[in-house]
Parts: structure tokens; sequence; C-alpha cells
């Protein structure tokens, strides 16, 4: 599986020169935690709605901060056809909730903790249905062949 | 159309509106207008509007959106049809 298919949630990326204002607005508006901020379209950093708390308000800066101000950075990426299993090792060894995807360097996608765990439960779901069943009602040998 | 469909490409033009489904119970989908296309062939990403905000962002769909088109065409001929009949 490549790992732009595990991407659920759409992306949203805002500009470096945007403010925090502007940040939490669009955070508000498309009910996202976390904007990519690029620079020609390349990942330059990511902003958190914690962030925005932790080192814009109680920092003291001002609504009109650039948002550049408050991003963490450099961001992690990976590319978008990579395989998912490369996704897994990069969570594995950062201690990292967001992985930003990214295609000849351009941002396409925002790959999360949660994305994967939604597709490792759905996975864990269809591996034990069987065995449930298995469970629940009783089992059925088949007959065996008749002897001639 | 979600943004899976044609080879994991969505398509868009100015003008047309893009839902994004709620993930949680009892979330509400959201909607923006898309102001500008920055790919190719009317492909990702997209400049958008939210709501009545007027705070535009980059948009990358996901396979939680997917994209109303709407006949701009159609909707300049009424417009000027209407126009004509003032």
């Amino acid at each position: 599986m490549r790992t732009i298919e595990a991407v659920r949630r759409s992306g949203v990326a805002v500009e470096a020169d945007r403010t925090l204002r502007d940040a939490a607005t669009v955070m508000e508006q498309a009910g996202v935690g976390a904007l990519m901020v690029v620079e020609q379209g390349r990942p330059i950093g990511i902003v958190t709605d914690r962030d925005l708390v932790r080192r814009g308000l109680a920092r003291g800066l001002a609504t009109n901060a650039r948002v550049d101000a408050v991003m963490s950075s450099p961001v992690v990426t990976i590319d978008a056809d990579s395989d998912l299993h490369d996704a897994f090792a990069v969570f594995r060894t950062n201690p990292l909730r967001r992985l930003a995807v990214v295609r000849e360097g351009r941002f396409v996608g925002m790959l999360t903790i949660d994305d994967l765990l939604i597709d490792l439960a759905a996975d864990l779901s269809d591996l034990s249905r069987p065995l449930t069943a298995e469970m629940l009602f009783a089992h059925r040998d088949n007959p065996l062949p008749a002897t001639p | 159309m979600t943004a899976k469909d044609e080879g994991d490409v969505m398509r868009a033009s100015v003008g047309d509106r893009i839902v994004i489904r709620g993930h949680h119970i009892g979330e509400p989908d959201r909607d923006c207008e898309v102001l500008e296309v920055r790919g190719e062939d009317g492909g990702p990403p997209y400049e958008v509007r939210w709501g009545d905000s007027g705070q535009a962002a980059l948009f990358f769909p996901g396979s939680d959106a997917s994209v109303q088109h709407f006949d701009h065409a159609k909707d300049e001929r009424q417009d000027g049809a209407s126009h004509a009949n003032d």
C-alpha cells in the first residue's frame, strides 16, 4: 500500500507570512488541529493549535505575529508513493504524530498516527471476524465421505 | 466525486464547492469554495475560502473530501439573460 492511500483527512496549508489569528481561524473553519506551513508549495514547518497556545499566547505574541514564529521546523517528510511500511518506520523512530507527505518535494497531504490506527483496527476486525463466528456458533465438522 | 476517484486525483474548477465530511459522530460536514486551482488540469492544491470568515488557505484533498461541480457557463448565461430582461 502506498503512503498517500493511507491519508484519510484532507490537508490544509498556509503561507509563512500569515498571522496567528489567520491560522487559528483557518483551523476552526477547516476543523483541523494542525496546518502545514509552505513556501512555494514546499513544507517548511508545521503549526498546531497547541503551538498557538504555548508558543504564541503564553509568550505574549500578538495575534498579528507571523505563523512561522511559532511553527515547528524542520518538517519530517515521506514520499507519497513510498510503501506504508516506511511511514511506520518513521513514526517508530521519531517522536511524531504527523508526517508531511510530499511528491517531488511538494506537500500533498498529512499522514497522522490516527490514520494508521484506523487502518490497523479495520484490519484486526477483519481478521478476528471468522474467529469470533467460530466461537459464537456451533462448530460444524464437514461430514466424512461415505465409505464404499 | 471523491479524491480517490480517477486515480486519486480530484478535479475542480474555480467556484466549485468542496465538502469535507465530519470525522466524528455529531461533527458537521464542512465546506469551502475553490478560489484558485494551483495544480494542473484542475488538480490540487486549491486555494479555498472557508465559510463566511473570508480566510483563505491551501487545500489538499484526502479521501474525506468530495467536490460539487457547478456549470459556470450555464450560470453566466442565466445571469446574462436575467440582466437582459431588466
